[in-house]
């Protein structure tokens, strides 16, 4: 783990108090740097993406809060558009983090007589600290006053807590989130306000308390008349902040920031949030109850809290907002995509999961190859968008489109390649229209034809089919299982595996550059293909690169394939099995980098004791968005896919993969590349979903046990 | 005795140009740039300025003079914000981390142009009007990072609100129309309808307004007596000068030297401040193509008081308009006219 970091804050507020400053804690060294972006989301937007790659979290301040009301949260459109701007790193803005401490400290300093509610407390904005006046308000009923009245619509009135209070602020909540929040307060200006001022900070002459935060309070300008003679309670306070509101002479001033956080002057709660999901590498949004344990308060204090900051519910408000927010989106931040990448329905079931087509379900089997056939009928389109993938190394952001071929490998196989070359060529033009630069062929697209050469002799754009980081990818993943499944030695002499590898479809663009990758890792090796001179060609090829390794050639996997500890297909077998199962040595690896699949559901099931796993699943880095479903868990991506958008993260718009033969000095470059920008191996997929660590360990029991026997 | 070293951003600008050769013949200078071709290689908007802890964090500056900063007055609000406050507090970062005692921060007239006061020190900023541009409130926004930035070692900082920078004394060079040359653009524009007037000229402007205008040889020389003043007595804390003119250019004059040199017959000029002010932005744009964001701030300059400024520079250290307007225009015509 890190121990010394960087914080980038970037306050929605005022730059006037931007600062820079160090600070330790828990042994490790934080470096903090504020940026004032008064009010301005494109300039929190530019921010953002111009230091997302330097430092290690942003903390946001100043955001219009999240509200906690009835157990539901109000959410303000512009928080949401900040914390939707794409980061990949950690956007800390102290929700939760902040209601649980001031709560728990508001509890302790009531229990040590340090604040007495009692002798009244005035919130000039109650609606920004709901937690704490509800708190109070169930001992001191009496004791509320409230200045919502003025500091949301301008009027003179004190509100003290009466009955239907709760639906008149969700209503005035609903109206706020229309409202934005800007620098010049309309609060200071004319005579009318500054009258309305007087009048309710007369009103509250004799409460003894005034909760609020001080840049809100600083806002309003009107601090000199409410908190003269009255102890201040803050949660944002920092020296210069205190240096201005002590101008109007207050009789105290409490912080609610726990003491033991404060190892700055500085700190707040967005910079503490930044810090302790950093310190305890917990980059996602802690829940509830993870900053519960984090701030590790005494159990009693802990329940007193829980029911005044607990969120079981998003409000309609949140909803609203989130709605105004994805649909402003769409109307003004359209981006043009910087690639595209062309897919098809890998079998009929993918017709099943495009939206309004899943009653196809309950059509009679016997019809769904003259549905797919009809379906390849229809023009391609766009599928879907992938968004937001940022280099680790440069920060660079870049976009891409993905279109569909409503066609299946069985009907693409049986077609003309021809037809097949007009539709793609069509889509390439699509593509070059919309900006993007670089198109990646997916699937059997890639496979077709002379695998993408007249393609990208007749598109605007060049053209790859991403073969190179498949084939990297894929043995990333191999040596990921192989290692955790520990059944194989290696030689000491040699430095090899001691173990077979075989490769079937080995002459294929994928197979060759796995066949020579494994020949350097394991001391045998089987190369299947259907035609013998090919693989003869192969062999000298590979025989000359790795002089100890055995090779045996077949063109039947079946044969040899009880010798195999590793498989590896590639293939682009429709109707027959390559290789039977059942054949299969106990603990062998599978890798299956088919598509369609050679292995099914089925052979999984048959046998336990063989470790079945798709190749070439990675992910891109960044806060990546798909909208479309790719059939892979989460944002998980075929490596093709990642080869185009890390040639696009580059700026070599070229045709790096092409025809059957994969470079082995392209193989080696893109995964340079893959490490550069930070894309990483996918959890492993197999038939069945992500394969864990705990079936890898059951597999091999399985194996051992069967080897015994 | 070895000589006070300085670090400068903002170096290979228009204005920089012109001021680093009069430093190095003062001081020893380093130029800090995005370029990659002067002494020190780093960049504002990145993380210490992409200052490494290499030989740099080992040199020792007396003062940094901070020139680097966004000048367009139509530039969107996060270009502004980035290049002249995130990058000052940057600047200012800079300042710790090289334990450099006296920052120099040029400014602009700009950051006041939004007061309600009739004459604006040095130090006046009016935050909660709203400003006309981005621009101007990425200025006044500046100089309260300049002001607040809290910091154990800068010993002071100064800040220079320059006036309206035009060319050189000597040969009325400039890079590109601006200010006061937009507005010889507008009335090349309209000439006929000036032409055809019988009457007194009515033109937009107040009798109280004067133009801060300061050629940007004679600003260079202020700012490097600026350093000098500052190293020798060591001010404390933030202090902020006007560097204008003692007495700006009243724009009837200007506009009285604009008609002389376009040649076009008049019978004189009368100001005319009581037509709403949206609607002239809008007419001169439409007509004449002057940029509103230009109308505003010569209807609007207020009087800068420059008296402490000429307490450092000596009275009369900035020309009259009328000891360089031949060159004024000349420069005009041959470096930035027909572009």
């Amino acid at each position: 783990m890190k121990s010394s970091y960087r914080i980038a804050e970037i306050s929605f507020g005022r730059p006037a108090w931007d600062v820079s400053y160090e600070f330790e804690y828990q042994g490790k060294s934080f470096e903090v740097q504020r940026f004032g972006a008064n009010f301005s989301i494109e300039t929190v937007r530019r921010l953002i993406e111009s230091l997302r790659s330097q430092v290690d979290a942003f903390a946001l301040s100043s955001l219009p809060p999240v509200i906690r009301l009835d157990q539901k949260s109000y959410v303000h459109r512009q928080y949401l558009e900040i914390m939707g701007i794409p980061s990949n790193v950690p956007l800390c803005d102290g929700t939760g983090l902040r209601e649980i401490a001031n709560l728990s400290s508001l509890i302790q300093n009531i229990q040590s007589g340090q604040i007495e509610p009692a002798k009244g407390v005035f919130f000039p904005a109650t609606i920004f600290s709901v937690e704490l006046e509800e708190y109070i308000r169930k001992l001191y009923p009496k004791s509320i006053y409230m200045g919502d009245a003025y500091s949301l619509l301008g009027l003179p009135w004190l509100i003290q807590p009466f009955f239907g209070l709760k639906s008149l602020s969700k209503l005035v909540l609903n109206v706020a989130n229309f409202k934005e929040l800007r620098s010049n307060t309309p609060l200071a200006d004319t005579k009318l306000q500054k009258m309305s001022r007087s009048s309710l900070s007369a009103q509250v002459e004799n409460v003894q308390y005034v909760f609020s935060d001080l840049p809100l309070l600083l806002l309003f300008d009107s601090a000199a008349e409410f908190v003269r003679n009255k102890t201040l309670v803050t949660w944002s306070a920092h020296p210069r902040m205190e240096e201005e509101i002590k101008k109007f002479s207050p009789a105290g001033i409490i912080n609610l920031l726990p003491e033991k956080f404060r190892v700055h002057p500085y700190m707040n709660y967005s910079v503490l949030d930044a810090t302790l999901r950093l310190s305890l590498g917990k980059t996602a949004t802690p829940t509830f109850e993870d900053w519960e344990g984090i701030l590790d308060e005494n159990v009693e204090t802990r329940q007193a809290a829980r029911k005044y900051v607990k969120t079981r519910k998003l409000s309609t408000q949140a909803k609203i907002s989130n709605s105004f927010s994805g649909i402003s989106h769409k109307v003004l931040g359209k981006s043009r995509p910087d690639f595209a990448f062309l897919v098809h329905a890998l079998s009929h079931e993918d017709f099943l999961r495009v939206p309004g087509l899943s009653v196809l379900r309950h059509m009679p089997d016997k019809w769904n190859d003259s549905f797919d056939r009809i379906a390849s009928k229809g023009p391609a389109f766009v599928y879907g968008h992938i968004k937001h993938i940022i280099s680790a190394q440069t920060g660079e952001e870049i976009n891409g489109v993905i279109y569909t071929l409503p066609a299946t490998p069985k009907v693409l196989k049986n077609a003309e390649p021809e037809i097949i070359y007009r539709k793609i060529e069509d889509i390439c033009y699509d593509a070059a229209a919309r900006g993007a630069k670089l198109m990646g062929l997916g699937a059997y697209t890639k496979i077709v034809g002379d695998q993408g050469i007249t393609i990208n002799q007749n598109s605007p754009i060049p053209v790859t089919t991403g073969n190179s980081l498949s084939a990297s990818a894929t043995l990333w993943a191999l040596h990921d299982v192989v290692r955790k499944m520990k059944l194989l030695s290696i030689d000491p002499q040699t430095g090899l595996v001691d173990g077979t590898a075989m490769i079937v479809g080995a002459t294929g663009s994928i197979g060759q550059v796995s066949a020579k990758l494994l020949s350097l890792v394991f001391n045998k090796i089987c190369l299947v293909a259907p035609r013998m001179n090919r693989l003869l060609d192969l062999k000298q090829e590979i025989q000359k690169m790795s002089p100890s390794c055995a090779i045996t050639l077949t063109t039947d996997a079946n044969e040899l394939a009880g010798d195999a500890d590793v498989l590896v297909t590639a293939t682009s077998a429709f109707d027959h099995k390559i290789v039977d199962v059942m054949r299969l040595k106990p603990g062998a690896v599978i890798c299956d980098c088919s598509r369609p699949l050679d292995f099914e559901i089925e052979d999984a099931k048959k046998r336990p004791d063989v470790l079945i796993i798709e190749s070439g699943e990675v992910v891109l880095p960044g806060p990546v968005e798909l909208t479309c479903d790719l059939g892979l868990p989460g944002n998980t991506v075929y490596a093709c896919l990642a080869e185009t958008a890390l040639l696009t993260l580059e700026k070599r718009y070229e045709p790096f993969t092409m025809g059957r033969d994969i470079e082995w000095d392209k193989v080696k470059q893109i995964y340079r590349m893959a490490q550069k920008h930070g894309v990483q191996l996918a959890a492993i997929q197999g038939h069945m979903g992500i394969i864990k660590d705990k079936e890898i360990e059951l597999t091999r029991q399985l194996a051992l046990s069967k080897r015994k026997k | 005795m070895s000589r006070p070293r300085i670090l400068v951003t903002g170096g290979t600008g228009f204005l920089g140009k012109k001021v680093v050769p009069l430093l190095r013949q003062h001081f020893d200078v380093d130029v800090l740039s995005r370029s990659g071709k002067t002494e020190v290689q780093g960049d504002l908007t990145l993380w210490n300025a992409g200052l490494s802890s290499n030989l740099q964090l080992q040199q020792r500056y007396d003062l940094l003079l901070h020139m680097a900063g966004l000048y367009e007055l139509t530039a969107a609000k996060e270009d502004c914000f980035q290049h002249n406050i995130s990058a000052t507090g940057m600047a200012l970062k800079v300042c710790d981390l090289l334990k450099i005692p006296f920052i120099i921060n040029t400014s602009s007239v700009a950051a006041a142009i939004n007061t309600s006061q009739e004459q604006v020190k040095p130090d006046d900023l009016n935050l909660s009007q709203a400003f006309p541009d981005a621009y101007s409130e990425s200025k006044a926004m500046t100089e309260t990072v300049l002001q607040n930035w809290p910091s154990d070692q800068l010993q002071a900082r100064i800040n220079l609100r320059l006036g309206v920078l035009v060319g050189t004394q000597e040969q009325g060079e400039i890079e590109r129309i601006d200010g006061p040359y937009y507005a010889a653009e507008a009335f090349k524009k309209i000439r006929s309808a000036l032409e055809s007037l019988s009457t007194l000229l009515p033109l937009p402007g107040s009798e109280k307004t004067e133009l801060p205008l300061v050629p940007v040889d004679v600003c260079a020389k202020a700012i490097v007596k600026f350093c000098q003043w500052t190293l020798q007595n060591k001010p404390q804390g933030y202090q902020s000068f006007h560097v204008t003119p003692e007495q700006g250019l009243p724009v009837k004059e200007f506009y009285r030297s604009l008609l002389k040199h376009l040649h076009i017959p008049n019978r004189g000029v009368v100001l005319v401040d009581k037509i709403p002010e949206f609607l002239v932005l809008k007419a001169s744009k439409m007509f004449a193509k002057l940029p509103e964001e230009q109308m505003h701030y010569l209807l609007h300059f207020p009087i800068y008081d420059s008296s402490g400024t000429a307490v450092v520079l000596g009275d009369k250290w900035c020309p009259d308009f009328k000891n360089y307007e031949q060159v004024f225009w000349s420069g005009y015509e041959k470096f930035v006219s027909n572009r």
